[in-house]
């Protein structure tokens, strides 16, 4: 099952979805320790690091990226799993398989209005 | 899906090459325990360095263990797992960061390495997740095969879900 609405291809935040992981999008770093910012003597992820296999990314600006738990049940049951793209332990709404850092950007690998593809960061959202 | 639930630790300091996480699924007819992630990594050590990492399952004797009771992923999900947080590692517990490994048989499922500034996450895909079924006499952990660098600022764990 969906544990998000996706809504134009980015997951609607509701406290009210049962099945979530996330609280409002947000994690407990508690419970999830992994996704918690690093401090700044952690370097910067080289590039060409993917997750998986690796568990997390950290950008120019220390921000920590990782895979969350909520994934849609149908891609699961085909193989092509998809997670929620997570940043500083909150969810940022897209979905993918991979998360690459690459040349300096993040980019993620999932399927977006049908069809799979790359997308990358641009500070914002995932274009 | 409901009945999914995590057993994980942050910020750990480890006490050797010895287990970060043991899982033993309870005797029948419970349910099974499917496997769907492992986790491990550190925030301490800023020097690259690569690490052993190993899926494994440990019969008879188990290890000595922090315990940790399983937390439901989903946070509306009202089920409780069939596990219960324990330090021996018998049947029907969940235990994190051993102190002492025992002399349980143990049989390699899984190995890998990774570089610590990166972590590791396993997802396998469907077919390939480990499920140890209810009754199994074994319990399922991973561990470091090899000691780590620095012992300080481990986070780890898994995500399994009964079926």
């Amino acid at each position: 099952m969906i544990s998000g609405l996706m809504v134009g291809g980015h997951a609607h935040f509701d406290a009210k979805i049962p099945l979530s992981a996330a609280w409002n999008g947000q994690y407990n770093l508690n419970q999830f320790g992994f996704m918690r910012p690093q401090g700044p003597h952690m370097p910067v992820t080289e590039a060409y690091v993917a997750i998986p296999p690796a568990l997390w990314i950290r950008d120019s600006e220390n921000a920590l990226w990782t895979l969350g738990f909520d994934y849609d049940e149908r891609e699961w049951r085909t193989g092509k799993f998809e997670y929620d793209v997570v940043r500083n332990g909150r969810k940022t709404g897209d979905f993918c398989r991979v998360i690459e850092y690459r040349a300096g950007k993040v980019r993620i690998w999932g399927a977006d209005g049908g069809t799979c593809k790359w997308r990358t960061f641009n500070g914002r959202c995932f274009v | 899906m409901a009945r999914e639930f995590n057993v994980s630790t942050g910020n750990a300091t480890l006490q050797g090459s010895l287990m970060l996480v043991f899982l033993h699924s309870s005797g029948a007819p419970a349910f099974n325990i499917e496997i769907l992630r492992w986790w491990c990594g550190q925030a301490a050590n800023a020097t690259s360095a690569q690490q052993f990492i190993r899926i494994e399952s440990q019969v008879t004797s188990f290890p000595t263990l922090t315990s940790a009771t399983p937390a439901s992923l989903k946070r509306q999900d009202a089920n409780v797992s069939t596990l219960v947080g324990s330090t021996n590692g018998f049947a029907g517990t969940a235990g994190v960061n051993s102190s002492t490994d025992n002399a349980g048989s143990k049989t390699q499922i899984l190995d890998d390495a990774f570089n610590v500034l990166n972590g590791w996450l396993q997802v396998p895909t469907p077919p390939e997740t480990i499920v140890a079924p209810a009754g199994y006499a074994s319990g399922v952990g991973m561990r470091t095969p090899t000691s780590v660098a620095t012992t300080t600022g481990w986070a780890f764990g898994c995500q399994f879900r009964e079926v």
